[in-house]
C-alpha cells in the first residue's frame, strides 16, 4: 500500500510517496533523485550507502524509508556550501584519496560524524571508524591521510 | 536487493506492540535496529508478512542502575550507547568492549543489544541470496531434511556468533521477556539450548525487554577477546569472555566464568574449566589443563569460515591469555 511520508532530508522537508519495503536508500536515490549515495552491496556490509540520520553514520540499504520520518537526514550532497566543497571533499581530492569514486560518499560521511563527535583521533581511530567502508580502489592509505589532515586542521 | 512486501506497524507503547504479536502469530515479526532482520529479509531467509517496529519504544532505550546494585540494560539501547556508555565501562568493562567489536560503527549505530543477544546463526549456505540458495538443496534452516554443512549431520549447524552473549554469560546476565499478559526472567544461558534452529526459546509473541546485570564479585577481573579475519565488519572466527575472581593476590581463584562463542551452534559456558579453577592457585600447568577442558565443553565443530581446529586453537590461546592477564591485573593491584 503506497502511503504519503515526509522526510527531512539535507534540511528540506520532502514529501514522497512509498511503500513499506522501500529502504532509505531507495528512496533518496529513485524517489528524490538524490544519487550521491551509492548503491553498493545493498546488505549492510561495505557502507557505500552511509548518511547521517541525526549526525550518526548509518546504512540506508537496511532503514526503512518510513521509519525515517521526524528524522534528520543527511547525504553527500549538504556537505558542500556555497559552491565550496567542504574541508573533507577538499582533503579527499588534494590526497588523492579518489579514483573510481564509488565508495567516495560514505567515507566522507562516516569521517565527518566522527569528526563531528570527536576531531581528536589518533590513526586508529580513523581506521577503526571507516573499516565499515570499503574501498577497491585506493588502498586506504591516501584516504586515511585525508581524514587525518581535516583532524589536524580542526 | 529490494525487500519483500509486508504491512509495517509501529506501536507507540510496548503493551499495543505485545497485542500486536499475539494477534499476528507466525505472520508477524519483531524489528529493532533491523540490521539483521533487514538483510534475512532482502535474502527471503525470512519473509514476515507484518513487521512490528518496535524501535520507537523508547521506554526500552536506558540503560541504569539496577534495584540491588548492578546494571539494568534496555534491549533498544544501541551497541554504539553500549560500548560508550561510561557507568557500563566503568562497571563491566567487557560488555563496552564486546559491543564495540560489533560490525561497523555504522551498525553499531543503529544495531540494539537486545538485537544481538537475539542474533541468528549463520551458515554459508543460509545466509545466501534466494537465487544462489536455489542451486542447492534446502537445508534444516530452511524446512528441510539435510545439512549441508556437515554431511548425515541429524540437525543444522549453523553458528551462533553474538559478541556480547559471552560477555554477558560470564557476567552472569537475566533476561527479562515479556508476553502479553505474562513475563519470565531466565539466565542468559537458558536462553539458548544448543539447537542451531531456532537459535533461541524466545516465543513469536515475545519480546525481550531487559537485560540485567547483576554486581560483579570482589576482587574479580573481567576479559574478552574476537578473533575474526578482519577486525571491522567480520563476524566471530571464536569469541571468549571470561570472569575470574580472586580470593586475594595470592592468585588463589575464588570463582570464574568462562564462556565461549562463534564456535559452535550455542555460546557455552565451561563448566569443567570453571570448576577446576576454583579453589586452585593459577599456575602455568592449570591454565593448560584449564585451556584443553573449556576446548572440550565448547566443542568447536562447525567448518564454516575456518576448521574446528583453528577454532580449537584460537579458544586455547584465548583461555590461557585471559587467565595470565587476570594474574597480572590481580598480583599488581
Amino acid at each position: 500500500m503506497k502511503k504519503l511520508i515526509q522526510l527531512n532530508v539535507n534540511g528540506d522537508a520532502r514529501d514522497v510517496i512509498v511503500e513499506d519495503h522501500y529502504t532509505l536508500l531507495q528512496v533518496l536515490r529513485t524517489e528524490i533523485g538524490l544519487t550521491g549515495t551509492k548503491r553498493g552491496c545493498d546488505h549492510g556490509e561495505c557502507g557505500s550507502c552511509t548518511v547521517l540520520v541525526d549526525g550518526k553514520a548509518v546504512l540506508s540499504c537496511c532503514q526503512l524509508a518510513v521509519e525515517m520520518q521526524g528524522k534528520n537526514i543527511e547525504t553527500i550532497e549538504s556537505l558542500a556550501e556555497g559552491g565550496q566543497p567542504h574541508p573533507l571533499q577538499k582533503s579527499f581530492v588534494e590526497t588523492g584519496a579518489i579514483q573510481c569514486g564509488f565508495c567516495t560518499p560514505g567515507m566522507i560521511l562516516t569521517a565527518k560524524a566522527m569528526l563531528d563527535s570527536n576531531p581528536r583521533v589518533s590513526e586508529d581511530d580513523i581506521k577503526r571508524n571507516i573499516g565499515g567502508n570499503f574501498c577497491r580502489c585506493t588502498g586506504y592509505n591516501q584516504i586515511i591521510d585525508a581524514v587525518k589532515k581535516v583532524a589536524e586542521a580542526i | 536487493m529490494t525487500l519483500p512486501r509486508f504491512t509495517h506497524i509501529m506501536p507507540s507503547s510496548l503493551d499495543e506492540a505485545l497485542e500486536l504479536l499475539q494477534e499476528k502469530g507466525d505472520k508477524g515479526c519483531v524489528k529493532a535496529g533491523g540490521s539483521d532482520l533487514m538483510v534475512a529479509m532482502k535474502h527471503r531467509t525470512t519473509v514476515p508478512e507484518f513487521v512490528v517496529n518496535i524501535k520507537g519504544l523508547e521506554e526500552l532505550d536506558f540503560i541504569r542502575t539496577g534495584s540491588e546494585g548492578g546494571m539494568v540494560i534496555g534491549s533498544l539501547t544501541t551497541l554504539s550507547a553500549v560500548s560508550q556508555s561510561d557507568q557500563v565501562k566503568k562497571q563491566f568493562p567487557i560488555l563496552a568492549k564486546a559491543a564495540g567489536k560489533v560490525a561497523s560503527v555504522q551498525i553499531r549505530n543503529v544495531a540494539t543489544l537486545g538485537g544481538n543477544v537475539c542474533l541468528n546463526t549463520r551458515c554459508w549456505y543460509y545466509n545466501q541470496t534466494a537465487q544462489w540458495r536455489r542451486a542447492i538443496p534446502l537445508c534444516y534452516k530452511m524446512g528441510g531434511k539435510e545439512c549441508l554443512v556437515i554431511k548425515n549431520s541429524d540437525k543444522c549447524n549453523a553458528v551462533f556468533l553474538a559478541d556480547t552473549v559471552p560477555a554477558l554469560m560470564a557476567l552472569d546476565a537475566k533476561l527479562k521477556i515479556v508476553r502479553k499478559g505474562g513475563e519470565r526472567t531466565i539466565p542468559i544461558g537458558d536462553f539458548y539450548n544448543g539447537s542451531a534452529h531456532p537459535p533461541n526459546l524466545i516465543g513469536t509473541d515475545e519480546i525481550l525487554t531487559e537485560i540485567q546485570i547483576p554486581e560483579a564479585p570482589e576482587n574479580a577481573f573481567s576479559l574478552f577477546y574476537k578473533d575474526a579475519p578482519r577486525e571491522v565488519v567480520d563476524f566471530a572466527l571464536a569469541n571468549i569472555a571470561m570472569m575470574i575472581a580472586f580470593q586475594d593476590s595470592d592468585g588463589v581463584c575464588k570463582d570464574a566464568r568462562i564462556a565461549v562463542g562463534g564456535v559452535t551452534t550455542s555460546p557455552v559456558r565451561s563448566e569443567k574449566g570453571e570448576n577446576t579453577l576454583k579453589g586452585e592457585k593459577i599456575t602455568e600447568a592449570l591454565m593448560d589443563e584449564v585451556a584443553d577442558l573449556v576446548v572440550k565443553d565448547s566443542a568447536p565443530m562447525s567448518p564454516i569460515w575456518v576448521s574446528p581446529n583453528q577454532r580449537r586453537q584460537t579458544v586455547r590461546t584465548f583461555v590461557k591469555r585471559g587467565l595470565k592477564e587476570a594474574l597480572a591485573h590481580n598480583r599488581d593491584k
